[in-house]
């Protein structure tokens, strides 16, 4: 019990580090691939411990929102976007749920379910986070092809830092 | 009793969820309309601190092409040290007086924190007001310019990027001296559109584009970037050109602040005209 909370709390932090001093001054230019966001964030949410309460959940995801807000210079646009995800996380894992239901004290993870059901699990949540994000950011739907191409190109670029991040690290919890 | 707690225990969260959504609503419109900004952005002091003392180790890794970009700054405020004063000479019977005097003077700063993949970029440098910024001053460095000063606290600045959705600036063709504005169309960081130009002016590509001097932000005939595309608004008689900046944004380091010592006889005189 103890280390599950350090654990998670240890990879809030280095996560949070990554992404506010790597990932954000990290831009991929090419002529069509430009204005490219690479976000990891959203996994301190999506692998909290199953029975990790709901309001807490939605503690920790405005807490790590308003935190990269303060170096994205954006108040209030991160944090929307990690707290819808944190409110619509039980919906998703209910809608996912393996034939055998899941295991109390486990945690949504790939050792645990397997890669593609972690991968369509990621999946969702993170396009819903960066489709609202974007949106938000625009703060208006006149750009409304800009924000999907946007949200689609920095889906698969983050996608893929999440998996290298899930491989990697392979965590169990 | 009872049923207040039912209640809670069963919406508590969609509550919860509300609350907080509605608190970063107020955040953020709060921040569009630009009040309070400064509490929360990177100019604050606590995440200020922070990335100072990061970039102190990532500048370390950059010290070779910062020193390239400061020999080529050299060689150009060599060359053109004559662009940053006023011709006041005059002529009097047949006696030429010819006198420069001092019009700019720039503060060097370093870049702490940058973005370029938002609709509104913003970059942080570390000299404040306690070096004599004001907001409202132009930035440029070696090649190009970078943006416009908007926030200030004492030891840090944040700067409005080029690359910004509100961005508009005076700047006009080297050739020929036709003036327009500067627009960013929230699309690439390396390019921008110069439109307002009427269609009868005679434009090609690859003209060199400057700032005109029409405002006291920056000095006139600042390098900003070349024509890369000559388009037409369509139904306007205006051009639409989309012009290659110089500044590279994605690896600023080292910028200059211009402080124009004519600004407040300016400022002075236009607030006349208004009253």
């Amino acid at each position: 019990m103890g280390s599950l909370i350090v654990k998670n709390f240890f990879r809030f932090l280095v996560v949070f580090l990554l992404q506010a001093f790597v990932l954000m001054s990290l831009t991929i230019s090419y002529p069509v691939l430009d204005n490219i966001n690479i976000i990891i964030y959203p996994i301190v949410i999506m692998m909290l411990p199953l029975r990790t309460p709901n309001a807490l959940i939605l503690l920790i995801a405005f807490a790590l929102g308003i935190l990269l807000d303060l170096f994205y210079n954006s108040p209030g646009v991160h944090a929307s976007a990690t707290v819808l995800i944190a409110f619509i996380r039980p919906f998703v894992l209910s809608w996912l749920e393996p034939r055998g239901g899941y295991t109390v004290e486990s945690s949504p993870t790939m050792r645990e379910y397997g890669s593609s059901w972690f991968i369509l699990y990621a999946s969702i949540l993170l396009f819903i986070h960066l489709f609202f994000l974007f949106s938000v950011q625009a703060f208006t739907f006149v750009y409304i092809l800009e924000i999907l191409l946007k949200t689609v190109m920095s889906f698969i670029v983050s996608m893929i830092f999440i998996l290298i991040y899930m491989y990697l690290f392979n965590p169990k919890e | 009793m009872q049923n207040l707690f039912q209640f809670f225990a069963r919406f508590g969260t969609t509550i919860l969820f509300i609350v907080l959504e509605i608190t970063c609503f107020t955040l953020i419109v709060r921040y569009n309309s630009g009040q309070k900004e400064i509490f929360l952005n990177s100019s604050g002091f606590y995440s200020g601190v922070l990335l100072e003392n990061y970039n102190k180790l990532v500048r370390f890794y950059r010290l070779s092409s910062v020193a390239d970009s400061i020999a080529r700054d050299n060689a150009r405020l060599r060359a053109e040290l004559r662009f940053a004063t006023i011709d006041a000479s005059f002529k009097r019977d047949s006696l030429i007086d010819t006198v420069y005097r001092q019009r700019y003077s720039f503060i060097s700063a370093q870049v702490i924190s940058n973005s370029v993949n938002q609709i509104d970029n913003f970059i942080t440098v570390n000299k404040g007001s306690a070096y004599g910024v004001q907001s409202g001053m132009g930035v440029i460095n070696d090649v190009g310019i970078v943006g416009i000063v908007r926030y200030i606290s004492r030891d840090y600045a944040t700067v409005a990027s080029l690359l910004s959705s509100q961005t508009r600036i005076s700047a006009s063709i080297k050739r020929n001296g036709f003036f327009g504005s500067l627009v960013w169309d929230n699309n690439s960081t390396q390019y921008m559109h110069l439109t307002d130009i009427p269609k009868h002016a005679d434009i090609i590509k690859g003209d060199s584009v400057i700032t005109s001097g029409y405002s006291s932000t920056f000095p006139k005939g600042i390098y900003i970037g070349r024509v890369e595309e000559v388009g037409y608004e369509s139904g306007s008689s205006f051009y639409d050109l989309k012009v290659r900046l110089a500044t590279n944004f994605n690896n600023l380091s080292y910028v200059y602040i211009v402080l124009d010592k004519s600004r407040p006889q300016l400022d002075s005189l236009t607030n006349a005209l208004i009253h």
